[in-house]
């Protein structure tokens, strides 16, 4: 159940980034933070999703193009070396999700005590 | 509770990052995007096996094809479709650069990269480049020939932006966070002004006053001379080697105070910064030359074409192949932002130029009613209104930066110089943007040498040493532009001028016949590398001053005097040739100087045995080469020690105002005891020039030893000169730094110090039954420098090394292996 549910955003992440761009991630942050508010755990495993879900998106890419090539010259840019660029972009989507899920939490809780 | 309000705090953090840029780092959430960010650009790096688009006004399909070079051959049915499918295929490439080239123009790349670009906005907003370049649009016909060349051209780069898929965003785009801007058909004419800053612009009397003030007049004459004293010109002159004219130069005169008072004032009034002038030597020059049928191996006409510009990445240059049947079939480079192939070849004729350097701006004292506020000039004794324009300055987000007040004299735009006033006319704001677009126009569909000769007869500026070589064996050359004719009283352009009486301005242009030019010449040869054009004994009229030096026109002719069965691959190597025949003139006067020194100077008697093994060679591996380099450098700088303002109290080390190039120091050279050989620091001794040759010699060789250790392969040419190729952001990660290359100040390759200016495109043609025809430049032919196309020429550029250059008549023959892509355009349907 666990894991299917840890697809299952995992996927939503995914689709929203296709569609809407990376503040998909926090509208589905925000949402998973709602419906799971009541539960005692479940936001870092949203986290978890939304970076597997952009890492997945990369390796979608790479599939299809040279990212490697991007991460290199990204590195050169930002002065980082090419898997500090991949784990920021992932860093990113989990921070970004993690926060958002543990903020409606609070929020549903709150608004549930009064 | 405490969770929450950490998370809110973290949320808040990231959203912040996410949505803001902070400092030169982008906003992380487009940024990162897997889908729609910077990421994306991997799935645009190479070329698709096939792609189709559509653009709106298209007549009929278009069929792109891409060689396995990476360039487009746009095969169309009218010349309105092939400039629209130019447009959409330099956009597709270089899309980023266009913007960036155009807003340098405008002044309004503080709109894109933020304030920081705010000195260089307010530099194109005062020299007047986009405001002068709309006025000239205004007066195109929307349905002339130029009309719509440019309006299709646009019309082809916005059906790029507006199908871009994220993946089409540049690179650097995603890194500024900004999204591109659309093309208007006036950019065009943007960046033909622009070219005409790069090629045709010069703050040199600015200068010359200062140096006036500082040595006097006649020094000043002598040492930035009118005519040149190694005369070498471009229109051949019937000599078989360079005529030696020349004068004493004048020693320097006490500086006058009152008029250094006002000299240092002209700072202000340049442009361009002190830091930015090459030191001594004009370091954007060029290279052509042709060779008739008798003197080729194969009994074809050849034509080299080597233009030398600033170096870039992306590369200032596209190639690209314009095929419209029966009216176009035209190989060349291109700038990604016109319609037209500027260096190139067809079926017939093949075509290229070099910078003619021109003087075509001069500069008037004016005389205004308030110095602090002028609202009126004084003209023929009458107070004349000044034009008012005011500039804008906006950032990224639109927010006014700053505002500038510039004041027009029926000249041009005046700049403030300490207590004066000064106007600047100057011919590349008044050309129009018609008559280049249709010389370069008729030049790609040209039949013969003639033909091109007679497209660039309304031609206006920046002016160019027109080389072309056809297929029926005939080569020529012409100095084409627009040549201003000064009053009598003021017959040449090297002074400052009164402006308050219209008698001294402008009174027409010299005629068709008085350009310097040549066809067949006897010689059986033509070549041109910025050097003075005409022969001041064959005509005395003046076209200019402080011509670049002649050091590799001198050996352009060398090298085809020396060879009567010239070969395509000949000119490859003279592309590249590592001597220089500055070196015949400084070398033995260096090994004389050491000669008559005491023999207990043991340095001076190494570095001049050094000297005495040289080959006169700078190739890449020669370790003999970076010690004659340092020793003229030192030379240059102790013998012009009295060009620099008088030392600012401080640490600021004093100011050298300008150098003269090392034609006039090698003039000097035949004046031992000149007074311009004292440095004026030693005041108990006054130096001669052997005494200088031989501190050159030695701080040469201590300066070498400081940097790069001692003698041997530390010392390699490789070592100590380089290229260094900037993307337009200056980001190191985006450039192409250090490279090693053949190439010298005075070479035919040549570099200058910080290795940021050199051969832009090598192009090699011969004008046999079949055209064959080879060509590299510095880069590649994509934008992106995810693609492998980036730089992808760039290691045979820097061996001297050229491509074979595919010139198919039809699509089929581009087929196979040759073939990497193809992009079918069709109309929009509605």
């Amino acid at each position: 159940m666990r894991t299917l549910r840890f697809a299952l955003i995992a996927a939503a992440f995914a689709a929203a980034t296709a569609a809407i761009g990376w503040l998909g991630v926090l509208l589905v942050g925000l949402a998973d933070g709602a419906l799971t508010a009541r539960q005692r755990s479940g936001a870092l495993l949203t986290g978890l999703a939304a970076m597997t879900s952009w890492a997945a998106l990369l390796l979608l890419q790479a599939a299809r193009a040279p990212i490697g090539r991007v991460a290199t010259v990204l590195s050169g840019v930002l002065s980082v070396k090419p898997v500090g660029v991949y784990a920021l972009t992932v860093c990113f989507a989990g921070l970004l999700a993690l926060t958002s899920a543990l903020v409606m939490r609070g929020v549903v809780r709150l608004s549930a005590t009064r | 509770m405490f969770t929450t309000a950490l998370a809110a705090l973290g949320l808040a953090f990231t959203l912040f990052m996410g949505s803001r840029a902070v400092g030169a780092a982008p906003a992380l959430g487009r940024f990162l995007d897997p889908v729609h960010g910077v990421w994306a650009v991997a799935s645009r790096a190479e070329l698709p096996v096939s792609a189709g688009a559509t653009i709106p006004g298209l007549r009929s399909a278009v069929d792109v094809r891409y060689d396995d070079r990476g360039v487009p051959h746009v095969f169309a049915q009218n010349t309105d479709d092939v400039y629209r499918a130019l447009g959409y295929v330099h956009a597709r490439d270089r899309l980023f650069e266009m913007e960036m080239q155009t807003r340098a123009v405008a002044g309004t790349l503080a709109e894109l990269v933020g304030a920081r670009a705010l000195p260089l906005d307010k530099t194109a907003r005062a020299q007047g480049l986009a405001w002068s370049a709309e006025r000239s649009f205004a007066t195109v016909a929307p349905t002339s020939v130029a009309g719509r060349a440019m309006q299709s051209y646009a019309d082809g780069v916005n059906a790029f932006i507006d199908q871009m898929a994220p993946g089409d965003v540049p690179f650097e785009y995603h890194l500024l966070g900004a999204t591109p801007m659309h093309w208007k058909p006036v950019y065009t004419a943007y960046l033909q002004a622009r070219m005409g800053l790069t090629l045709a612009y010069s703050e040199g009397e600015l200068q010359r006053a200062q140096v006036e003030a500082l040595v006097g007049t006649a020094a000043v004459a002598a040492l930035f001379p009118e005519n040149a004293p190694i005369v070498e010109p471009i229109q051949p002159n019937g000599q078989r080697a360079p005529r030696l004219d020349y004068v004493k130069i004048p020693d320097p005169h006490p500086t006058d105070s009152v008029k250094l008072a006002l000299a240092i004032g002209l700072e202000q009034a340049a442009t361009l910064a002190v830091s930015d002038r090459p030191d001594g030597e004009v370091v954007v020059g060029s290279n052509n030359w042709a060779v008739a049928p008798r003197r080729t191996a194969a009994g074809h006409a050849l034509l080299s074409g080597d233009p030398h510009l600033a170096l870039s990445l992306p590369s200032v240059w596209y190639e690209a192949h314009l095929i419209v049947p029966d009216t176009l079939d035209a190989y060349g480079v291109t700038f990604a932002g016109s319609q037209l192939v500027a260096i190139g070849f067809n079926r017939d004729v093949a075509w290229t130029e070099t910078n003619t350097g021109a003087d075509v701006a001069d500069y008037y004292v004016e005389t205004v009613d308030d110095p602090a506020h002028p609202t009126q000039y004084k003209l023929d004794g009458e107070w004349t209104p000044l034009t008012v324009r005011v500039e804008q300055y906006r950032g990224k987000r639109g927010e006014t930066l700053a505002a500038d007040t510039i004041y027009h004299t029926h000249r041009g735009a005046m700049v403030h110089a300490g207590a004066r006033w000064i106007s600047r006319r100057w011919l590349v704001t008044e050309s129009s943007v018609a008559p280049v677009l249709e010389s370069f126009r008729h030049t790609n569909s040209a039949k013969s040498v003639f033909d091109v000769m007679t497209a660039w007869e309304s031609y206006p500026a920046p002016a160019q040493n027109v080389l072309t070589a056809d297929r029926a064996g005939h080569i020529g050359i012409r100095s084409t532009g627009l040549y201003p004719r000064r009053p009598a009283q003021q017959a040449k352009g090297d002074v400052l001028i009164d402006g308050s009486v219209s008698a001294n301005d402008w009174q027409g242009w010299r005629a068709l016949k008085e350009y310097p030019q040549s066809l067949d010449p006897a010689q059986g040869y033509l070549a041109s590398a910025n050097q003075q054009p005409k022969d001041p004994k064959v005509d005395a009229g003046y076209l200019g001053w402080d011509w670049p030096t002649p050091w590799r026109a001198m050996r352009i002719n060398a090298l085809l005097r020396a060879d009567s069965q010239v070969t395509p691959d000949a000119m490859r190597r003279y592309q590249t040739d590592p001597r220089s025949e500055q070196v015949g003139f400084f070398l033995p006067a260096l090994l004389n100087a050491a000669e008559s020194a005491p023999a207990s100077d043991t340095v001076l008697a190494h570095t001049a045995r050094m000297l005495r093994e040289w080959d006169g060679s700078f190739a890449k591996d020669n370790d003999h080469a970076a010690l004659y380099d340092a020793i003229v450098s030192e030379i240059s700088r102790r013998t012009w020690d009295e060009l620099q303002l008088p030392a600012p109290t401080g640490p600021e080390r004093a100011k050298r105002i300008a150098t003269p190039n090392t034609m006039v120091l090698a003039e000097l050279l035949q004046q031992p005891t000149s007074l311009w050989w004292d440095v004026r620091e030693t005041k108990e001794v006054v130096e001669d020039r052997d005494a200088i040759l031989r501190q050159s010699m030695v701080a040469g060789y201590a300066l070498l030893v400081k940097q790069y250790g001692t003698p041997g392969a530390a010392w390699q040419w490789s070592k100590v000169r380089h290229a260094n190729i900037w993307h337009l952001l200056r980001m190191p990660a985006l450039s192409r730094l250090d490279l090693a290359v053949p190439s010298a100040p005075a070479t035919l390759s040549p570099s200058s110090g910080d290795g940021t200016h050199g051969a832009s495109w090598r192009m090699v043609v011969e004008m046999g039954s079949e055209v064959r025809a080879w060509g590299i430049y510095p880069g590649g032919q994509s934008g992106n420098p995810v693609s492998s196309r980036y730089d992808n020429q760039l290691r045979k550029w820097t061996e001297g090394q050229l491509d074979t250059l595919r010139f198919p008549r039809r699509p089929a023959d581009l087929a196979g292996s040759v073939l990497r892509s193809t992009l079918t355009l069709t109309p929009e349907h509605r």
